[in-house]
């Protein structure tokens, strides 16, 4: 036997071999200290909401959440070993399912806090929705890439069906908060693309107007912009405990499980658990977590960018702006710096499905963004922007 | 293109025409070798916004986190709920304040030693009851033990270090005057809710205020209050009284300076008092009054013009109405004059007053001192005055000297005041007034002249009548007494009598200079060795008035007369006319 200094040699030809020194170590430590930082603050803020809802086992979610947060991380190691081919044919199967699954809903569906969005599967509530979100992505870079071809694919039409059969199945739950991310992430990959500017401008329109109609066909959603555009007259319970708690933790935080607002307040695990951290651990715990979030997706974005084929570039953007848009707004909600929105923190935030559909996320993003033979333009030439030949 | 041409229509073209033009939009990119360089200038705008985005994101986590208010109590939007401003009496110092105490709470599952941790906590904290204590123990899930613990309690129990202790901060309201005043304060409950007293009346006041930062002045003065509590106190163990009322208020202006209903309790803990100690029997007890209504009466007979100061009345005999006999307690067997009725106090001398100005009169007069509705003031707790069913001949000649009527003390402290005030009637506030305001429900009542007669009743009633036992040396204190028996099973009870005294002082100057009411009431006073086996109010509730003013003089700066032009009445000469109005069936 030859003495190995490392786990996987260079010459290391077999799968698993190739996979770590093809994949971008840096995003996927950085993937992992989230994972572990959910795991942990899950813990922490979990027993709280246990406690609340009259669990006796105080570690209910946090137990459930360390599960979710093995499966996510299987999901996205074993996603991450694909090709781009075998990316796409995920993204198809992914995509049908999880449309499937939608538009049984309404038949099958679990209905909690005014929305059909969960699917009970054995004591485990699946959000179809989730799972959706990253295969659209994939799928209309796809056809985009396609049509750049021009080989006779109308790939944009196809693009706009799948995005206009999502986001009308959203809408029947009503899902509001998932056809924004779907919406912006969608436009995000079509703009980056190559649309030429007239139609950013059309389209851009058409949002804005799909933004205000929600705001007056949809009660809940009316109620909370209101909410956000005049404090004082709204109850923002939720959101001023948020801000007590942050103001609270101030620099180094009240110190590990001492948070009292978590007590409270109800779903501080889920949605306002980025508020829960920054109580117990202050804000060097706060701009440390958005440093990852935001080390995440500018090197994500710098990789894809880098990046030589149409299709894996807009993918890969596009699923980086999906976890990008995604971290933002939970955290400027918790901030108070745009409306209540009912928006997980990704791998942070207690949530099976949000967790498995993040590891297929990031996990597709990091196989697109791999070391390949011509995958990336060679970097002496190509200084990010300059013309590629 | 594979799409459905269906061009009958100028709209489906121009539809049709668009997605084509962007499918090729593409390609023609494609075709200009540009597309894969302007998608990454595209991306690297995408990636510009979001390192733009969570830088923002980054500043806005720092300025929450170090700049924010919340939480802090210093903007409007982060006051705890219960939130309630200070009080303060009109010289501004504390009487009820919002300080941070903590709640207690248990996680049983935290729990390490469960004798370890009862003995503890119940050393560290003996006024938690051992109950209370297992039951949290015993229970599954995190409780709230017990709240409104001290920084020092907490730091016991802390100190301990005990696993599954938890403090949480709570808001408490604390006054730390104790018993004083306690009926006028009133206290507020966990929630910040006003339940009785100044806490009650003034609930949205106080609690708006806290979201200034204003302190609520009350028209308390807490040295004239510690005066009257004392003087009550005392009057009210000497004469065995069940209880006792007194209050002290500013005339011109209506402000109630002190007010006492004994027994009382501790603001601060009233749930710990017995039930009777917290019926404030300033507002909310009703009495007939006896005797003391003979101010009203007068008033009512001088200023409609019925009588003068002069008009004789014939005391010569009771008077019968129909099956009743109205007796006079000093009966004169004579014609007296109207300024006799009054320092005699002559039941049968203001039954024909009242008689002769008729029925309508007194009603109208009774009506305008606030005598039949609640005392107009912010307590909740003033009480509804009970009165005759039905006006006639008896009833008017039983409420002319204060009977067939109940009414609270504040009602005759406001209607009395209404008199002494030059004629003027203001609402009683507990709200410290500020000089100048204009007084709202202000109305006139009686004539100047009216009042200056009856400022002069009331003094020659002290000088030469009942009152002598409150003539504060110099401070020319009028007053009148009564001496109401209690109605019981079978009609009204000898021996069981509410005496009341009302004084004002001083009565000369002009008719609308400063002047103070004081109001004393004591219900059931018992005869002492030294009142000679009376119980009447001259005997009691009269020498305690008396004392209370000339404690007070100096506070609200009324000066001494050099001389008294009279000297008081002798100390233990039984005081003339000191009436017990008497009621035959």
């Amino acid at each position: 036997m030859t003495y190995q200094p490392h786990a996987f040699a260079r010459t290391d030809r077999s799968r698993l071999g190739l996979w770590w020194w093809t994949t971008d170590r840096l995003l996927m430590s950085a993937v992992a200290i989230l994972i572990g930082l959910g795991v942990m603050l899950s813990f922490g803020s979990s027993p709280a909401a246990a406690q609340r809802i009259g669990l006796s086992d105080p570690f209910h979610f946090a137990l459930r959440q360390s599960v979710y947060a093995a499966a996510g991380a299987c999901i996205l190691l074993a996603v991450s070993m694909c090709s781009p081919r075998a990316i796409r044919r995920l993204a198809f199967f992914v995509y049908v399912a999880a449309i499937g699954i939608m538009i049984l809903l309404p038949f099958l569906g679990h209905s909690a806090k005014g929305a059909t969005r969960w699917l009970e599967l054995g004591g485990f509530s699946l959000q179809p929705s989730e799972f959706m979100k990253p295969a659209l992505i994939v799928l209309v870079s796809w056809m985009f890439a396609e049509a750049q071809k021009g080989e006779g694919v109308p790939g944009v039409s196809i693009a706009f069906g799948l995005y206009f059969v999502a986001v009308a199945l959203l809408l029947i739950q009503p899902d509001i908060g998932q056809t924004v991310l779907i919406t912006i992430a969608f436009g995000a990959a079509f703009w980056m693309a190559g649309v030429p500017m007239s139609w950013v401008m059309g389209l851009g329109g058409v949002g804005i107007a799909g933004l205000c109609s929600t705001y007056f066909l949809f009660d809940h959603v009316h109620a909370r912009v209101q909410k956000f555009l005049s404090p004082d007259k709204a109850d923002t319970h939720q959101i001023d405990r948020a801000a007590e708690a942050i103001a609270a933790g101030g620099l180094i935080g009240r110190g590990p499980g001492e948070g009292v607002m978590k007590r409270h307040v109800p779903d501080l695990h889920t949605d306002f658990i980025y508020s829960v951290a920054a109580e117990e651990f202050g804000l060097v715990f706060s701009l440390f977590l958005i440093s990852l979030f935001g080390f995440l997706v500018v090197r994500g974005l710098y990789r894809a960018m880098k990046l030589n084929d149409p299709f894996e570039q807009v993918a890969a953007s596009g699923l980086f702006v999906l976890l990008g848009q995604q971290a933002f707004i939970n955290v400027a909600v918790n901030l108070n710096m745009i409306p209540t929105k009912g928006m997980t923190l990704p791998f942070i935030s207690y949530g099976g499905s949000s967790m498995l559909a993040m590891g297929l996320t990031l996990g597709m993003a990091l196989a697109l963004i791999r070391k390949r033979p011509n995958a990336y333009a060679n970097p002496a030439t190509a200084p990010a922007g300059a013309a590629f030949a | 293109m594979s799409l459905v041409h269906h061009t009958s229509s100028g709209l489906w073209r121009r539809l049709i025409e668009g997605v084509w033009q962007v499918e090729h939009a593409f390609e023609r990119n494609k075709a200009k070798g540009r597309a894969a360089d302007d998608t990454r200038l595209r991306i690297f705008f995408v990636l510009s916004l979001f390192a733009l985005a969570f830088l923002l994101l980054a500043v806005e986590a720092t300025r929450s986190a170090l700049f924010s208010d919340a939480g802090k109590g210093s903007g409007a939007l982060d006051l705890p709920p219960e939130a309630r401003a200070d009080l303060v009496d009109r010289n501004g110092r504390l009487i009820a304040v919002d300080l941070v105490h903590y709640g207690l709470y248990l996680n049983p599952n935290e729990i390490w030693d469960r004798v370890e941790t009862r003995r503890g906590i119940r050393a560290a904290l003996p006024r938690l009851s051992a109950a209370r204590l297992e039951k949290a123990l015993a229970s599954g899930r995190r409780e709230y033990l017990i709240g409104g613990l001290t920084p020092q309690e907490r730091a016991a129990v802390h100190d301990l270090g005990l696993p599954g202790v938890q403090f949480e901060e709570e808001t408490r309201r604390v006054y730390p005057l104790g018993n004083s005043a306690s009926h006028l304060i009133g206290f507020s409950d966990t929630a910040g809710h006003g339940l009785a007293g100044s806490e009650r009346a003034l609930d949205p006041l106080i609690r708006n205020a806290a979201h200034t930062g204003a302190t609520v002045p009350l028209a308390l003065d807490l040295r004239i209050q510690g005066v009257l509590e004392e003087e009550l106190r005392k009057g009210r163990a000497e004469f065995s009284a069940d209880s006792a009322v007194g209050i002290v208020t500013d005339v011109r202006t209506g402000e109630i300076l002190a007010l006492s209903s004994q027994p009382d309790f501790d603001s601060a803990a009233p749930g710990a008092a017995p039930q009777p100690n917290l019926v404030n029997h300033a507002a909310a007890s009703v009495y007939e009054m006896g005797s003391t209504f003979k101010i009203f009466t007068l008033a009512m007979g001088l200023d409609s013009k019925a009588a003068t100061i002069n008009t004789m009345f014939d005391a010569n005999g009771p008077l019968h109405m129909g099956s009743r006999v109205i007796h006079d307690y000093h009966a004169e067997h004579k014609a007296i004059s109207l300024s006799d009725v009054f320092i005699l106090s002559s039941n049968i001398g203001t039954a024909r007053l009242a008689l002769k100005a008729g029925e309508a009169n007194l009603v109208n007069y009774f009506k305008r001192f606030g005598l039949l509705e609640p005392a107009k003031t912010e307590l909740a707790e003033a009480a509804r005055p009970i009165t005759p069913r039905d006006w006639n001949a008896s009833t008017v000649a039983s409420a002319s000297f204060g009977y067939a009527i109940s009414v609270s003390p504040l009602n005759v402290a406001a209607g009395v005041g209404a008199i002494m005030n030059g004629g003027v009637y203001h609402p009683l506030t507990v709200l410290k007034r500020k000089p100048g305001e204009k007084i709202e429900g202000s109305h006139r009542v009686v004539s100047e002249e009216t009042a200056r007669h009856m400022l002069d009743l009331m003094r020659l009633n002290v000088l030469k009548g009942s009152g002598g036992k409150a003539d504060a040396a110099g401070l020319r204190v009028g007053g009148k007494t009564g001496s109401a028996e209690k109605a019981g099973v079978g009609g009204y009870q000898r021996k069981k009598l509410v005496s009341s005294f009302a004084a004002v002082f001083p009565t000369d100057g002009p008719v609308d200079g400063p002047r103070y009411l004081v109001l004393i009431l004591m219900d059931e006073p018992k005869a002492t060795p030294k009142t000679f086996g009376f119980a009447t109010a001259g005997w009691n509730a009269t020498p305690v008035a008396g004392r209370v003013i000339d404690r007070i003089a100096p506070f609200v700066g009324v000066r001494r007369a050099p001389a008294t032009p009279f000297a008081p009445s002798g100390g233990d000469r039984v005081p003339v006319g000191d009436d017990v109005s008497g009621i035959e069936q």
